[in-house]
């Protein structure tokens, strides 16, 4: 609870009367190399055609505050335009679900179902926005926030560097997005923070507009 | 006596008629060159009731700080287009607003320092957090305390938005700050409004609008700033795209409404008065001189708007509206002059029959506009001043003027008409009562016990809102506004005044510990829950080094390592916690450094003058209110604003002065009427038009759904003065049996009234409206009390004694 609150703080400043506003220009994918808008043109394509997703995931997580990798394995889904899903199995059960505006957790040392307006809780509508652009294959849109630079072309591979002047800008350093083979969705997310944090997301076991069960999106204990 | 004056000057002008007419003619066009130097005044406080603690609050709210800004709400018409788009054209509208009319555009929040500002304002902590919070963390330093705070912090890692709030939970392993991070949050969500924030900029919660917040050196009542501002902003608006609609919330449209819909309503009254007074004088006069009697209110009121302007320095757009009821009342002078002429054989003697009749009149008139001077409204003075002075011109120019400049012709066609229907309409009132009489009587006698069973479902609105007249655009803006950015109502001010601001945020730390209590810490936002006096953080300071210093940092620190290690915590997992320790113990009088500091004071604190204005809100409900009241009772540098407390404040004010001035107008009246009158009797008859007019309103106004206000209260008593004047004539006429086409005259008086205030009932200003429907249904049913009513009363009840 004190953490949703911190959270909370976060858009506080809402009505406050000042601001530090971003002075850069607006660029848009015609400012991009063409090389480049044509690589994120042909990704946005492919994955403009997924309407659901279910995958299981690995996520390694080296963070400071941890003597050791934390590996964590769960599943995610998601169904466009407004439902998402993620779930953790190990090491402990927790359940994040997203309806539209609200978002609902639960975990098992809590046990209890907790619901957040996002639209109240900007620092996890940050961080959901900026997932479900990744996985929803949003690239073009993320030129007005990130850098972008081609790593490798066969599978794609691109470096995503924050802006300066962007919220992921004070705590991300980079983001690594490895495409499948067939381009069709993400194979691996590599995330570098500032502070040497870093994670690593694996995709794996995806399956493509297939039809979701309703469990995906209830928030209850998964088996593990 | 009187006649000898009188007729002196009555000669002397005659005499030199043409002279006096060059001069009138000389002052005519100064007057009009003058008024375009008229400075107009649409600050409302003119007027409402002097007192004091309305004045405090409405100044209150026009100073403060959000009362000057103005709102931009911009919306998506079309679901094509995406927030980002919209994000978009706002970011163009902001680069392309500037000086000198817009200082500062404030469009959201740049999250990108946000993490570090709150981090920054955590190192406070130290001079935030009192003794009972102090207790609250020494209950914690224990194994179970710090392995739940542990579990928590584990868990909140493993989140997917953990990367963002990693250095919190580093910052404050047991989540200590809670307590200044819920007083922050309780202070920004009493502001009300719903907003979200996408990259940096305030966007509502359907995300298709988004707002922009001017800050601008205009002042609300700055009537030419604010057009040249709002123009600006509409030139400024032109450059969105297409599927983008903006609305301007600000105070400067109210102001710029307010004034086009008077001068509009000014216009079309003067346009559509002045037809029909020439269309009227014409058909029934058929005499092209008979202009003159038009001219002369229109002058005298010109002539009276100068004169009142040099000497008042500025005059309310109200008081001015008013001009033409005042054209109305001071018409029927001329035309009771004109008509004696005409149908007199003797201009002199034509007059002088109904000089004191006319000059009575006019003092009742003048008596019911000179009661305004015991007001304590500022605007009424305005109207009194005014409208005496019209009077008085208008009746001097009537009396000495007019009759030199009446040409008799052969065919007077004014003669013709009274000498038809005269002598049927001026039958002698003095014959036998007649039988339709009694059936007259009891015909008024049901019609008053009508409109007095009507008028119980009279109500009196005292809402400030009546007096705008902004255009239904801007209102409706408003509703929209509201319905998209705005959850709450307005929430009451509780104000504590300081020399200096460590003096303010003493008192308002004591207030704050004494609304806790009666209000509740849910309910009182105030700074002191955050950013108490410099001497209470003194005390935090040494409280916190002392308690720390006892051994308990070492405590800590080892019961993190022991419990730390079963969820892998690392050894400096929350090292920045400890490191920052003592960092905020250095006490300053402002922390400059912290941004969100400058925030919270600009919401909060106000400078004005030389003082230091502290705020803090609570909900606007009359028990808080009540229970603020009562402390700020026992703190005399302190005063409380509630909108809804103002409303009743003003309610009360306006009610006992509409009282008191209604008092002394009726007394006033009465007693010139008996002074003139010398009759008892006499005078109950004269007041039968006034009690009938007043009724009529008090009757009409509920049947037309329309409820009572202090303006259309003050045309009540105009009405008063214009129906006494009716009775006083008919009176007199039928107590000497005058041949001076009396009936006709007064007939012509209330016809013109009734133009002169039925225009205003075309009028979109509401203040204006109510004028005009008070004053029309009370001079119908006077004007017809008179004529109808009054000679069969006299029948029935003064024959004998005559």
């Amino acid at each position: 609870m004190q953490r949703a609150l911190i959270l909370l703080i976060l858009f506080l400043f809402i009505p406050a009367n000042y601001c530090y506003a971003e002075t850069s220009g607006i660029k848009t994918h015609k400012n991009l190399a063409p090389d480049l808008y044509e690589v994120l043109h042909r990704l946005e394509d492919k994955t403009s055609e997924i309407r659901t997703l279910k995958t299981e995931f690995v996520q390694e997580k080296e963070l400071a505050v941890f003597k050791k990798k934390i590996i964590l394995k769960g599943m995610i889904f998601l169904q466009k335009p407004e439902l998402f899903a993620w779930h953790i199995i190990e090491p402990l059960s927790y359940s994040m679900v997203i309806k539209g505006d609200i978002l609902s957790q639960w975990d098992e040392n809590t046990k209890k179902i907790q619901k957040i307006s996002l639209s109240k809780n900007p620092a996890f509508q940050i961080a959901i926005s900026q997932m479900k652009d990744w996985f929803s294959g949003k690239y073009t849109s993320m030129t007005e926030d990130y850098n972008i630079i081609i790593l490798k072309r066969n599978p794609v591979s691109l470096k995503f560097i924050p802006k300066k002047n962007t919220i992921v800008s004070n705590v991300i350093e980079s983001v690594t997005v490895i495409f499948r083979d067939d381009e069709r969705y993400i194979h691996q997310i590599y995330i570098k923070e500032k502070s040497s944090n870093s994670t690593l997301l694996t995709f794996v076991n995806t399956q493509l507009n297939t039809p979701l069960e309703a469990a995906a999106w209830e928030v209850q204990p998964r088996v593990r | 006596m009187f006649d000898d004056y009188f007729f002196r000057l009555y000669g002397s002008i005659q005499r030199s008629k043409w002279l006096v007419a060059v001069l009138a003619a000389a002052i005519i066009i100064a007057a009009v060159i003058g008024l375009k130097s008229i400075s107009f005044d649409n600050n409302i406080e003119l007027m409402l009731p002097g007192n004091d603690e309305v004045y405090r609050s409405i100044r209150f709210l026009r100073e403060s700080n959000l009362s000057d800004k103005v709102i931009l709400s911009l919306g998506l018409t079309s679901s094509e287009y995406t927030t980002k788009n919209l994000i978009d054209a706002v970011k163009k509208l902001k680069e392309s607003l500037g000086p000198p009319l817009v200082t500062d555009v404030i469009s959201g929040i740049s999250e990108n320092n946000l993490v570090e500002e709150m981090l920054e304002l955590l190192k406070y902590a130290p001079q935030l957090i009192d003794k009972q919070n102090l207790l609250l963390i020494e209950k914690q330093i224990n194994p179970s305390g710090v392995k739940e705070s542990l579990q928590n912090n584990y868990r909140q890692f493993l989140t997917p938005a953990s990367t963002l709030i990693i250095p919190f939970i580093r910052s404050d392993p047991l989540g200590i700050y809670s307590n200044i991070l819920r007083s922050l949050q309780k202070i920004y969500s009493s502001v009300g409004y719903e907003v979200t924030v996408e990259n940096g900029y305030f966007i509502s919660k359907d995300r298709k609008h988004a707002m922009l917040i001017l800050d601008t050196p205009v002042n609300l009542t700055d009537g030419f700033g604010s057009r040249k501002l709002i123009s600006y902003l509409n030139d400024r608006l032109n450059i969105l795209p297409d599927f983008i609609t903006a609305d301007i919330i600000a105070g400067h449209l109210h102001t710029v409404s307010n004034e086009d819909v008077i001068k509009r309503d000014i216009r079309l009254t003067l346009i559509i008065a002045s037809a029909a007074f020439i269309l009227l004088f014409i058909l029934v006069f058929r005499d092209f001189g008979a202009i003159i009697i038009f001219l002369i209110p229109l002058v005298s009121v010109i002539v009276s708007i100068n004169i009142s302007n040099l000497i008042l320095n500025k005059l309310s757009y109200f008081i001015i509206g008013m001009g033409a009821v005042i054209a109305g009342i001071a018409v029927d002078y001329g035309i009771h002059v004109y008509t004696a002429v005409r149908i007199g054989d003797s201009g002199q003697e034509a007059v002088n029959s109904i000089v004191k009749p006319l000059i009575i009149g006019a003092l009742t008139t003048i008596s019911v506009f000179a009661s305004f001077f015991f007001s304590s409204v500022q605007g009424y003075h305005q109207l009194a001043f005014f409208s005496i002075l019209s009077i008085i011109l208008c009746l001097a120019c009537s009396l000495f003027i007019l009759p030199h400049f009446i040409i008799k012709g052969k065919y007077n066609r004014l003669k013709h008409t009274v000498k038809k229907y005269g002598e049927h309409l001026n039958q002698s009132p003095l014959k036998e009562p007649k039988t339709h009489d009694k059936f007259i009587v009891l015909c008024w006698a049901i019609f008053m016990i009508t409109a007095l069973i009507l008028s119980k479902q009279i109500s009196f609105n005292s809402e400030i809102s009546q007096f705008d007249g902004s255009e239904i655009e801007i209102i409706k803006a408003e509703q929209k506004f509201q319905s998209i950015w705005v959850n709450k109502t307005n929430p009451a001010v509780f104000v504590v005044q300081g020399k200096s601001l460590e003096e303010a945020l003493n008192v308002n730390e004591k207030i704050y510990r004494e609304a806790k209590t009666v209000v509740g810490e849910d309910n009182f936002s105030s700074l002191a829950a955050i950013w108490p006096s410099k001497q209470t953080r003194k005390a935090n300071v040494d409280r916190w080094k002392e308690f720390w210093k006892q051994g308990k940092e070492e405590k800590l620190r080892e019961l993190i390592t022991t419990y730390g290690s079963d969820y892998n915590f690392s050894e400096n997992a929350f090292s920045p916690f400890f490191d920052n320790l003592y960092t905020g113990t250095v006490v300053e009088d402002e922390p400059e450094k912290i941004k969100l500091y400058k925030k919270l004071k600009e919401r909060f604190v106000m400078e004005k003058d030389d003082r230091i204005q502290v705020m803090s809100f609570f909900p606007d409900e009359d028990k808080y209110v009540n229970a603020m009241a009562t402390i700020s009772g026992n703190y005399p540098e302190t005063f409380l604003v509630s909108r809804k407390a103002l409303s009743s404040l003003l309610s009360k004010s306006v009610s006992s002065e509409i009282i008191l001035l209604s008092g002394i107008a009726a007394i006033m009246i009465f007693l010139l009427t008996c002074l003139l009158l010398k009759d008892i009797k006499m005078t109950a008859l004269a007041l039968i038009p006034v009690i009938t007019g007043i009724t009529a309103v008090m009757g009409t106004i509920p049947f037309f759904d329309l409820s009572l206000n202090a303006p259309s209260l003050i045309a009540a008593m105009v009405v008063s003065g214009l129906c006494i004047d009716y009775g006083i004539f008919m009176v007199y006429t039928c107590r000497r049996s005058l041949k001076t086409g009396t009936r006709m005259a007064v007939t012509l008086s209330a016809i013109t009234t009734l133009i002169g205030a039925g225009v205003l009932l075309f009028a979109n200003h509401p203040v204006l409206f109510s004028i005009g429907a008070t004053i029309v249904s009370g001079v119908l049913f006077g004007y017809i009390a008179s004529i109808i009513v009054i000679p069969s009363f006299y029948r029935l009840w003064l024959k004998n004694t005559n």
